[in-house]
């Protein structure tokens, strides 16, 4: 066994290769494509929707004028725009307050033991699986006065006696809400599950023996666990329902009147519909403010929330 | 320190390597001899792991040079050393067997199918893992991931073989067995071997020689027992041993010495320790290992010390008793014949013939017990 | 616990039975709609279930006439935009995926297993160029798309499709890289790789299930966009399954028919989902740090 080594590489003489980059130039190497193909299509195209919100462009005629910040301006001054922003923040509580439950609730259940638990986690995921869009058109059949869901059972039980008209000017902005809390709190239920299956069976077993109930062994035992994670799904709902887009084209076309009009669709109606590139490009960095604006917050609640803990863990010791 | 026969395989000449502002390795001299078994023992941050991976070129020197035979490699990749490396974590990669795994550094080198199969069953039969060269590694015990794992390194006929603590995620008994086979499977191959441990026992029970670290230098290298019988200082006094070595206070004193920090006792001791105390005016450490500290039943007379028993261990063949006096703690290990109880009196004697002494301030060891023969 | 009724018993399968019908019984809806003749789905209150079920609305979408209640029907009059849009899909798809695997994945590596200096900087913009709202960044494609030539064609679906998978592959790739034992590297580099050949034949094989992964999400990142398609190359030849069944959606209202379609466009994401929910649950893909 202590013959020479067969395999002689250590006597080749060197030759250039990756080995002879250092960890961060072999790093650097890799990084470079996506460095470059992100400067294209998103640095670019955002550098360029800044300079195309400081000009009015008139796609007919190709012509682009620069007019400052007069797009901001106008959207500032603009009651449609401030409208859109209320209906945004309305839609965008009332989507995140619906999956948080859904998600909560449904992650609560399937870390209990029964049977089916396996079928039903394989199940759950389903609607985000279906896409957006075909999430609208499915509750749009759901909430349908001539062939929908509800209505047929609402007839059938005879509790109304004429078709409800869900997608009302009242009743739009919910009934999006639904849709899209449908379509994404099973991400949000993966989630919370992964978290609440690490919390230490032993940790239950002392709540029980502390004598804790149902409800005290959440709030000692299980929110502690939860509450990162539930504020990192929040912040992630939040977002994905201020850029809602598919959901509204499919089912309500921002309407009734106005009553669904969102940031998101305002966007699309001015620059698509009525063509205003500059304007809709103001907007759209406008729904970018919104959004950062959104995120930041939670994230200093979730901060100051911490640091207020670790205070109070550093007052116990 | 490399013998005219055999001579140095690897040698680091003031090998120092930098972590932005750590400093792991400071100017490490070391030569490793051709076809021994070197550890590197020290807890945890010594630098002993930081050395192997510079041996392995998994880190380069920032100083300072390595050699292989007459070849400088602080810049060659570790693929184009001749080395070996099995791992703490058991690097094998699940997506192959057993066979390929074993086979997998050799296929990298293009060596031909057919050697590689003579080889692979040759490695397999030295671990006696043959019937396992189909399976899974998922479907290996721990035991059995690690001796693929050093059939893998064996394979290879490496110019050097290195180990990163491999041993220390399995249970004691597995442990204790691996050990032994790695030191006859050395014996077989006779391939120079670096292995890393923080686990003193496992130094000793495997070491041609250790290079015992601490914070980035080598503090004693030397046989196994040469660290064990004479530490050159406190330090690796404490580091080895299975029972961590009694220390005491101790004071010259008419017809003896005077020990524990309150001088509560007084002992005769022989004249070279008595010398060595003497030198000094305001005392030094003595150390004396638990193994060499008598207890017998409560009684007084010279070189007696009266203590109780504060705790007891029953370890099988031996008790390791904890006794409080003069407001100390001493460890003692000894024969079953005779058990006390929590709480007895009784007395301890030190045997003086096996007792060091170190300097208080520069923990040195200024007196050692005579050397056994053949040691 | 006391003996006596087991309500949490009870309680954990009712609501065990509420999750599964709120999760299936809205594409149970669409199923029963497309398997109805358009009478049938008229009458009032609707049909539970079809009474008397067909498939000709999924027959009839890729070209086959069928007998109805009144007589033979021709093909859906939207069916070659419909099977059209499938084909421009999966084209898309591929192309995107395959992009952004060769793209993301070694940039994943480096960002999970190689330390380097600025690599938080990089994870951190990489995550954050996802924040920004599609709505907004398909402006600029718009107006650029419309004088370079690029609107209405699979080059240009293409290249807007990368702003999407790169980052969410990127994120998703890069925890799972992080997950491997922390020795691979060194011991494929003592097994005699570079460190190019470590990524190649060592790290890429043993990712396998998170590379399956991540072109199941590419894939379905790809196949799911809508607004994309829909504003940049509606009615054109490259336009993608979604604007071709919006098309269909607004132009003639046969809801059975387009309940059949919708479910065409369900089924490919319910498999991937279905085959891949374990993993999934293991991803993360909320928060990879």
């Amino acid at each position: 066994m202590a013959t020479p080594s067969a395999a002689t590489a250590a006597d080749r003489p060197a030759r250039p290769n990756s080995s002879r980059l250092s960890e961060g130039q072999f790093a650097a190497v890799l990084t470079m494509p996506v460095i470059v193909v992100l400067l294209a299509v998103v640095a670019y195209p955002t550098a360029y929707s800044l300079w195309m919100s400081l000009h009015r462009i008139d796609l007919i005629f190709k012509r682009t004028d620069p007019v400052g910040l007069a797009n901001y301006a106008q959207a500032l001054n603009s009651p449609d725009f401030w409208h859109s922003v209320v209906i945004t923040l309305y839609y965008t509580v009332l989507v995140t307050v619906f999956a948080v439950l859904i998600a909560v609730g449904g992650a609560l259940l399937l870390n209990e033991q029964f049977r089916g638990r396996g079928f039903l986690m394989a199940i759950v995921i389903l609607p985000w699986a279906v896409s957006l869009y075909a999430t609208a058109i499915v509750w749009k059949y759901i909430y349908s006065p001539e062939w929908g869901l509800l209505n047929a059972l609402l007839l059938r039980t005879g509790l109304v006696k004429d078709p409800v008209l869900f997608l009302s000017e009242k009743g739009a902005v919910p009934a999006l809400a639904v849709a899209n809390a449908w379509q994404i709190a099973p991400l949000g239920m993966y989630f919370v599950l992964a978290t609440l299956q690490v919390i230490p069976e032993d940790l239950y077993k002392a709540a029980k023996v502390d004598r804790l109930n149902a409800v005290g062994r959440f709030r000692h035992v299980v929110l502690p666990y939860i509450k990162t994670p539930l504020a990192i799904v929040m912040v992630l709902v939040t977002v994905e329902a201020a850029r809602a887009f598919d959901i509204i084209f499919f089912m309500t076309n921002g309407g009734p009147g106005d009553a669904s009009t969102t940031l998101s669709w305002n966007v699309y109606r001015e620059s698509f519909v009525s063509r205003q590139l500059g304007y809709g490009a103001a907007l759209g960095w406008l729904l970018v403010v919104l959004t950062t604006v959104i995120t930041t917050v939670y994230f200093l609640l979730l901060f100051t929330n911490r640091q207020r803990k670790q205070k109070s863990a550093a007052a116990t010791v | 320190m490399a013998s005219p026969v055999s001579p140095a395989a690897i040698r680091l000449d003031n090998v120092t390597k930098r972590f932005e502002t750590f400093e792991a390795v400071r100017g490490l001299d070391l030569a490793i001899e051709s076809g021994e078994l070197l550890v590197l023992l020290g807890s945890s941050g010594c630098g002993k792991t930081t050395t192997l991976n510079m041996l392995a070129g998994l880190e380069q020197p920032t100083s300072g040079t390595i050699t292989f035979g007459e070849r400088v490699v602080n810049r060659v990749p570790p693929e184009e050393r001749d080395i070996a490396m099995v791992f703490q974590s058991i690097a094998l990669y699940p997506h192959l067997d057993v066979r390929d795994n074993i086979g997998f550094a050799l296929k990298t080198r293009k060596v031909q199918r057919a050697v590689i199969d003579q080889r692979t069953q040759e490695v397999a039969g030295i671990l006696g893992i043959e019937q396992l060269l189909d399976r899974r590694i998922h479907q290996l015990s721990g035991g059995q991931r690690q001796r693929v794992a050093i059939a893998k390194a064996l394979v290879r006929r490496p110019q050097l073989f290195l180990l990163d603590e491999p041993f220390s995620s399995l249970d004691a008994a597995l442990r204790r067995q691996m050990r032994a086979e790695l030191v006859r499977i050395h014996r077989e191959v006779e391939t120079t071997m670096v292995f890393v441990t923080h686990d003193q026992e496992e130094a000793m029970a495997i070491a041609d020689r250790i290079a015992v670290m601490s914070e980035g230098r080598i503090v004693q290298l030397g046989h196994p027992l040469d660290l064990y019988e004479a530490p050159v200082n406190l330090w690796v006094a404490k580091f080895i041993g299975a029972h961590p070595i009694n220390v005491v206070e101790a004071r010259a004193a008419a017809g003896g010495a005077t020990l524990l920090a309150d001088g509560s006792w007084s002992a005769p001791v022989p004249a070279p320790i008595a010398a060595r105390l003497g030198e000094r005016a305001d005392g030094a450490w003595v150390g004396i290992r638990p193994e060499h500290v008598e207890v017998l039943p409560p009684g007084d007379g010279p070189g007696l010390l009266r203590a109780e028993v504060y705790t007891r261990q029953i370890l099988g063949t031996e008790v390791l008793y904890e006794l409080a006096a003069g407001g100390e703690r001493l460890r003692a290990v000894t024969p079953t014949s005779h058990l006390f109880r929590i709480g007895d009196p009784v007395a301890a004697r030190f045997d003086w013939g096996n007792a060091f002494v170190f300097d208080r301030a520069t923990e040195a060891c200024v007196h050692q017990p005579g050397r056994r023969a053949g040691a | 616990m006391t003996a006596g009724f087991p309500w949490r018993r009870v309680l954990v399968y009712v609501a065990a039975l509420l999750l599964l019908v709120w999760t299936l019984v809205p594409i149970y809806w669409l199923l029963n709609m497309s398997l109805m003749f358009k009478p049938e789905l008229l009458s009032v209150p609707t049909h539970l279930w079809p009474h008397s079920p067909t498939i000709s609305n999924y027959t009839r979408l890729f070209g086959a006439t069928a007998m109805g209640p009144g007589g033979e029907m021709p093909p859906i009059g939207q069916a070659a935009m419909i099977r059209r849009g499938l084909l421009n899909s999966g084209i898309v798809a591929v192309a995107v995926t395959i992009l952004t695997l060769v793209i993301a994945l070694p940039v994943a590596y480096a960002l999970g297993r190689l330390e380097f200096r600025g690599r938080t900087a990089m994870l951190f913009s990489i995550i954050m160029s996802r924040s920004y709202p599609p709505i907004a960044i398909v402006v600029p494609f718009f107006y650029l798309y419309s004088r370079v030539g690029l609107q209405g064609t699979t080059q240009g679906l293409v290249i807007v499709y990368l702003t999407l998978t790169i980052p969410m592959i990127v994120w998703v790739m890069t925890s799972f890289f992080g997950s491997l034992p922390r020795t691979v590297e060194a011991a494929a580099r003592i097994d005699g790789n570079t460190r190019w050949q470590t990524f190649t034949r060592v790290i890429l094989p043993m990712s396998w299930p998170g590379v399956a992964v991540a072109t199941a999400i590419s894939f379905l990142i790809c196949w799911n966009e809508f607004a994309f398609s829909q504003i940049l190359a509606a009615g054109s030849r490259a336009q993608t399954f979604p604007p071709a069944l919006a098309t269909m959606f607004f132009q003639v209202s046969q809801p059975n028919e387009m309940a059949a379609a919708s479910i065409i466009a369900i089924i490919p994401p319910a498999i991937l989902a279905y085959l891949f929910q374990r993993r999934i649950r293991s991803l993360n893909l909320v928060d990879p740090l």
